[in-house]
């Protein structure tokens, strides 16, 4: 144990801490994430997530059915946490993964260095973010619904990079992108006055991603989509 | 850990010794080799001397600075305890052959075939594996390495150049550094504490039955960011 108390960012609320139940718990940063699977095909126009554990089927309709694993989520319940944890929401983002994803994960422009070079990963990624929303519910109280590019990645990969021209006719550009989403991020703490949501132990919450329009557009490649809900863990101390 | 008696540049703990806290990031190192990313690989669990770990190392090269830190296999000695605040992973932008031969990643740059085989091979590792980092046997992270960004490499502005003298080669590039940048996971409002002899390890899985391939040997390195408290000499 640490002798000082350690600095915090805000107050928790004593449900969090387990004050409230009279179960002493340890906080730790421990985002919560599930992940759907889209196919190379029309966006679906709803598919849930946090209500499969490793093992089960992810959701969507992504390459059939395909066994969780610790990549796809760390969900421990179907949409709960189960007792005596509790979790403190602090913000959400959403991920579209830049890679192709199957029943394995590939670079997502194979086509690129042939005849015929295109940018599945950037079209993908734009049909994503022009299309879904995301619905969050905690028991009956909807606490986000809004469209997802209001719920940045904030994660990836950065640098440096140029093009290259070469004279062989058939492979006359080359390109490799890997691209994320950033901008102001969800926080639920970002006004001195909110509270950030609570998920108690055994409360039931659910998250889906909505694709509502008339005609919704097409994934050039299988896609799979991460929603984290970023927070505090409490656990039992052990 | 309970601290008795505080000076200003030392403390006393109750067992009895005066320690300093230091900013020393934990760092340890795995080779991969151009191959399908392994099932699980572990990291700190050698010391500096003993051989980097990983197929990747097939040469059995004998670690270095540039590969570890550690002192002892899996644990800190008598009398250091360390305080994590956060957990970052670098693969470095070089092909590493044999984790101890640095080059460049892209030598096919202004040949017929060019491609990018580092940002590929960043893609694949970043957005195929797991990481999990443990203190006995507890979990402190079990997540997707994208979560875990390194936020240190190259940034700037990159033209193309045309090579207008030779025929074959009209445009060449040899410029592609990314890194992973980000927000990820972070222990600053609540760290965790590795006591001295406690056991810790960080666990890189991909659990794909078929899982990418890379195109290059890399070193792949985890970071565990904080203080190291050491007795004061």
């Amino acid at each position: 144990m640490l002798s000082a108390p350690l600095p915090t960012r805000f107050d928790l609320p004593p449900e969090i801490t387990g004050q409230l139940q009279n179960v002493p718990l340890e906080c730790v940063h421990w985002p919560l994430y599930s992940s759907a699977a889209y196919d190379a095909a029309v966006i679906p126009r709803q598919v849930q997530l946090f209500n499969y554990l490793r093992g089960q089927t992810v959701s969507g309709a992504g390459t059939g059915a395909t066994s969780a694993s610790r990549w796809h989520t760390n969900m421990e319940a179907v949409q709960t946490i189960p007792a005596p944890k509790t979790f403190l929401v602090c913000g959400i983002r959403v991920m579209v993964s830049p890679l192709a994803v199957t029943t394995t994960t590939a670079l997502a422009d194979d086509t690129v260095g042939t005849a015929v070079a295109a940018l599945d990963q950037v079209d993908d990624l734009l049909k994503f973010f022009h299309t879904l929303c995301l619905r969050f519910k905690i028991g009956d109280s909807i606490y986000v619904e809004a469209p997802i590019w209001m719920m940045p990645q904030n994660n990836g990969i950065g640098g440096v990079a140029s093009t290259s021209v070469h004279s062989n006719a058939a492979a006359t550009l080359q390109t490799r992108v890997a691209l994320h989403t950033r901008g102001v991020a969800y926080d639920f703490g970002d006004s001195p006055s909110a509270r950030r949501p609570i998920l108690w132990n055994q409360q039931s919450f659910t998250c889906e991603l909505l694709a509502e329009f008339a005609t919704n557009p097409t994934l050039t490649d299988n896609k799979l989509v991460r929603v984290t809900l970023d927070g505090i863990m409490g656990r039992e101390i052990q | 850990m309970v601290e008795v008696k505080a000076v200003p540049f030392a403390t006393l703990f109750d067992d009895s010794i005066w320690r300093t806290a230091i900013r020393k990031p934990l760092y340890s190192s795995v080779g991969f080799s151009n191959a399908a990313i392994p099932g699980e690989v572990s990291f700190f669990g050698y010391a500096r001397g003993a051989l980097v770990p990983g197929a990747g190392n097939a040469a059995g090269v004998v670690s270095k600075v540039a590969h570890t830190n550690m002192e002892l296999a899996g644990s800190l000695p008598l009398p250091k305890k360390f305080r994590c605040n956060g957990i970052s992973v670098h693969m470095l932008p070089a092909a590493f052959g044999s984790s101890d031969v640095p080059s460049a990643s892209d030598p096919t740059s202004n040949t017929a075939t060019q491609d990018s085989d580092l940002i590929e091979d960043l893609l694949l590792l970043t957005y195929s594996t797991v990481l999990t980092v443990k203190v006995g046997n507890k979990e402190y992270a079990d997540h997707p390495l994208d979560l875990f960004p390194s936020n240190t490499g190259f940034a700037g502005l990159c033209t193309v150049a045309n090579d207008n003298a030779s025929g074959t080669n009209v445009g060449t590039m040899d410029v592609v550094l990314p890194h992973t940048i980000g927000n990820g996971i972070s222990y600053r409002v609540y760290p965790f504490l590795i006591e001295n002899g406690q056991s810790f390890s960080a666990t890189l899985r991909c659990f794909f039955a078929s899982p990418p391939s890379l195109n290059d040997a890399r070193l792949v390195t985890v970071v565990l960011h904080g203080s190291m408290y050491r007795e004061v000499q």
